[in-house]
């Protein structure tokens, strides 16, 4: 991987992370948004529940001390004479409508002389409160003030909780009378707020005010109680506070934190990646253009009907004609009109995956005619147009000089060489022929030696002028209808006298076959030579060389067979190339220069036939080569 | 019928035309004359009074197919047989050179002791 694209892939993973940490920042400050309103709501329901309970526990008390003062204005009424008989069933309605009134205590003159209930509180009976150091300083301001005052909650002498509410009674005449107390059960009072405060999800402590004997708590709620004198403090907390963490709804936003910045981190991947497709597409489509406006061959874009799109500089040139002058026009305007019709055929023809190319006349400004190869593919959609071709222009003109002039090289040198080699074999031949006269023994073999070598000379000349001429397309081959049988025959009586040098015996395999065949009767003779003096200079001395013709539906086989060495397995797929010989050394020794089946094979595809050959090492080979039946084989041979 | 004994060669390459003239005169028995070039045949012809003529096609200044028109012009080639020697022998070429009166073509390279054989088979053809 490349830095650059390191360094995107960081700047892609911290962006998520950035994303991540903004989008958590923002769950946790909502998390602390809700939470605060789940407090304050948890709060306002608190504050009414607990302002709820204090008005209950204010109404429950109220009731029981409006009793208690309505007895106090009983006492003035009866000029302080208190008839128990009277008082005894007034005290018992008091005491049933007062449900939480434990006792109610008369005190004429400070001592409790009458007690309501007597049961259970016979121990408080004569009582005289200035007896009772604890209570009575404050009894005292009581009196003083001529005021209904509430304390406690107090330790009972009869035990539990209670609170009193003492009452000093003075008689109209001004004259103090005593306390009514009446002794309030706080323990049945707190009891039943609480109950009532449980009932609404709260839990209740009422304690005298200025005491901190109630640690605070957290979410706590502190009520002031006033009452008769009487200041306590209600505190009020919620029995099952609300749980603070938000475990679920902060995984759950964390959660689609994740969820969010992975999906935007994803997108600006993707985003990212597509920017960098874009831009590698892009800069592949300038270096194409550049290159394609570069090359130094000419190129072009062109329609699926020839007209030019695109024109490159190189094939400006050679045309010499500006690019405003050539796009938009269909190719075939700057051909020879002969061409128009086959320019068309091989534009229509480009097909994918195929060999397009075709040669091809070019008329540039000054009327000069170019021959070019054109090589064409299918390119794809371009700019809106569809199925664009992008053709490649070869000028020829350069390489068909050099072909000429290789071949006129290569026919000069030839005929220099062939001329003085005429005269050498010819003068040898003479000499050898004794048309001068005898020739000394050990001469005759000198001379001998350089006629043959001098022949053999020619025989490699005149090869390669063929493998020339055929390269050039200089070789003419007229295909005429002829039999074959006295083909074969003349080849086999024409080429003894050479296997005979090698002590190899042509046999031509009968009967006569009837078959005809439409050949160049010169080349076949020389394309039989070819395998034949092959098959007689690779045979062993006496071995015999057969030359058999099989007839087939619509071809005839004919084939040289030798019981020669066989053919290397590795030299077989090259046996037809040029200037193949099995071993360098075989050129030497056997003689030829490697172009024989070159040249045969060149002969019998111009003569619409195919050569090829069977060989296994050791056993021999058989060459052969196929040629079409003429339609008149079937009549028979005067043979 | 006239026997075949008087040949004109002509060709430009000294040592073709020794071996052909060995050939000719020693293996056929035949008198010939060498010309090196076109004129010096045309200077020559009527002179040496040929039954055959050998032309080399490949010459310079006039070639083997110009020599033979204007020799055309000079004797009555369908009574003197004309054969070209050379190596230029595509099927067209022979046609070009039956079209401009030759009788036929000897290929080259030739076989010297063959090379009389191949006159006398071509002379015997024009004959009838």
């Amino acid at each position: 991987m490349s830095d650059h694209s390191s360094r995107r892939l960081i700047m892609g993973m911290l962006s998520s992370l950035a994303m991540l940490l903004i989008l958590g920042l923002g769950v946790e400050l909502l998390l602390r948004q809700y939470s605060l309103r789940q407090h304050e709501l948890e709060q306002q329901r608190l504050l009414a529940h607990a302002y709820e309970v204090r008005a209950v526990l204010l109404a429950e008390l109220n009731a029981t001390l409006h009793l208690a003062t309505g007895l106090a204005s009983y006492i003035p009424a009866k000029q302080g004479r208190i008839d128990e008989a009277e008082l005894q069933p007034w005290l018992r309605g008091l005491f049933e409508q007062g449900r939480h009134i434990r006792n109610i205590g008369l005190a004429p003159g400070n001592r409790i002389d009458f007690l309501y209930p007597l049961a259970g509180n016979e121990s408080a009976l004569g009582l005289y409160y200035p007896d009772i150091d604890a209570q009575w300083p404050a009894i005292q301001r009581v009196i003083a003030s001529r005021k209904p005052h509430l304390v406690g909650p107090l330790s009972l002498l009869q035990g539990g909780q209670g609170l009193i509410y003492r009452v000093p009674v003075y008689l109209n005449d001004q004259s103090y009378w005593g306390l009514i107390s009446t002794v309030i059960d706080f323990d049945q009072l707190a009891a039943e707020v609480e109950s009532i405060a449980r009932k609404r999800g709260i839990a209740v402590t009422i304690t005298p005010a200025g005491q901190t004997t109630i640690p605070a708590k957290q979410d706590a709620l502190d009520l002031s109680v006033s009452l008769a004198g009487a200041q306590w403090q209600l505190q009020a907390t919620p029995l099952n506070p609300a749980k603070k963490t938000f475990t679920g709804l902060r995984m759950l936003g964390w959660g689609l934190a994740f969820t969010v910045a992975g999906l935007i981190g994803f997108a600006l991947h993707t985003q990212q990646r597509r920017a960098n497709l874009l831009l590698a597409l892009n800069q592949s489509q300038r270096d194409f253009l550049q290159a394609f406006e570069l090359a130094p061959q000419g190129m072009v874009l062109m329609t699926a009907e020839g007209g030019l799109l695109v024109v490159n500089q190189a094939f400006c040139r050679l045309l010499q004609l500006p690019p405003e002058q050539l796009l938009h026009r269909p190719l075939h305007s700057f051909c020879p009109p002969a061409e128009h019709e086959a320019l068309s055929a091989h534009v229509s023809a480009i097909r994918p995956g195929h060999n397009n190319s075709w040669f091809l006349t070019l008329v540039d400004a000054q009327h000069l005619q170019i021959p070019v190869e054109c090589s064409a593919a299918i390119l794809g959609s371009l700019g809106g147009a569809d199925e664009v071709r992008i053709l490649h222009v070869q000028d020829m003109r350069e390489r068909l000089r050099l072909q000429r002039l290789q071949s006129e090289f290569t026919a000069s040198v030839s005929h220099e060489l062939r001329t003085p080699l005429t005269a050498i074999a010819g003068a040898l031949g003479l000499i050898n022929g004794g048309v001068l006269g005898e020739v000394p023994h050990a001469m005759q073999q000198l001379l001998q030696i350089a006629h043959a070598n001098s022949l053999r000379l020619q025989a490699l000349i005149d090869d390669l002028l063929d493998m020339e001429k055929l390269m050039a397309g200089k070789i003419r081959v007229e295909l005429r209808d002829q039999w074959l049988w006295p083909l074969l025959e003349e080849a086999v009586a024409h080429n003894q006298p050479y296997a005979d040098q090698y002590q190899v015996l042509l046999h031509l395999v009968g009967p006569p076959c009837s078959v005809r065949v439409a050949v160049d009767e010169q080349r076949l003779a020389q394309v039989l030579a070819n395998l034949l003096s092959n098959a007689a200079k690779f045979s062993p001395p006496g071995a015999r060389v057969s030359l058999l013709v099989e007839e087939h539906a619509d071809q005839v086989r004919v084939s040289v067979q030798d019981q020669g060495a066989g053919i290397d397995d590795d030299f077989k797929a090259r046996i037809f190339s040029k200037f193949s010989q099995a071993d360098a050394s075989d050129s030497r020794q056997k003689g030829g220069t490697g172009l024989g089946l070159a040249i045969s094979k060149e002969l019998l595809e111009r003569m619409h036939g195919r050569i090829g050959f069977d060989s296994v090492k050791g056993q021999g080979s058989t060459f052969w080569f196929e040629l079409p039946l003429h339609a008149t084989s079937t009549q028979r041979a005067n043979l | 019928m006239p026997d075949l004994k008087r040949i004109l060669h002509v060709e430009d390459d000294p040592s073709i035309q020794a071996v052909a003239k060995v050939a000719l005169e020693a293996v056929g028995g035949f008198t010939v004359l060498s010309c090196s070039c076109g004129q010096d045949a045309l200077d020559q012809v009527q002179g040496f009074a040929p039954d055959f003529i050998l032309l080399d096609v490949m010459m310079p200044g006039m070639d083997g197919p110009q020599t033979l028109q204007e020799l055309g012009r000079m004797v009555d080639i369908t009574q003197i047989p004309v054969a070209f020697m050379t190596a230029k022998v595509q099927p067209n070429e022979i046609e070009h050179y039956r079209s401009l009166g030759a009788r036929d073509v000897i290929i080259k390279p030739f076989d010297p002791m063959q090379l009389a054989t191949q006159v006398r088979a071509i002379w015997s053809r024009s004959r009838g």
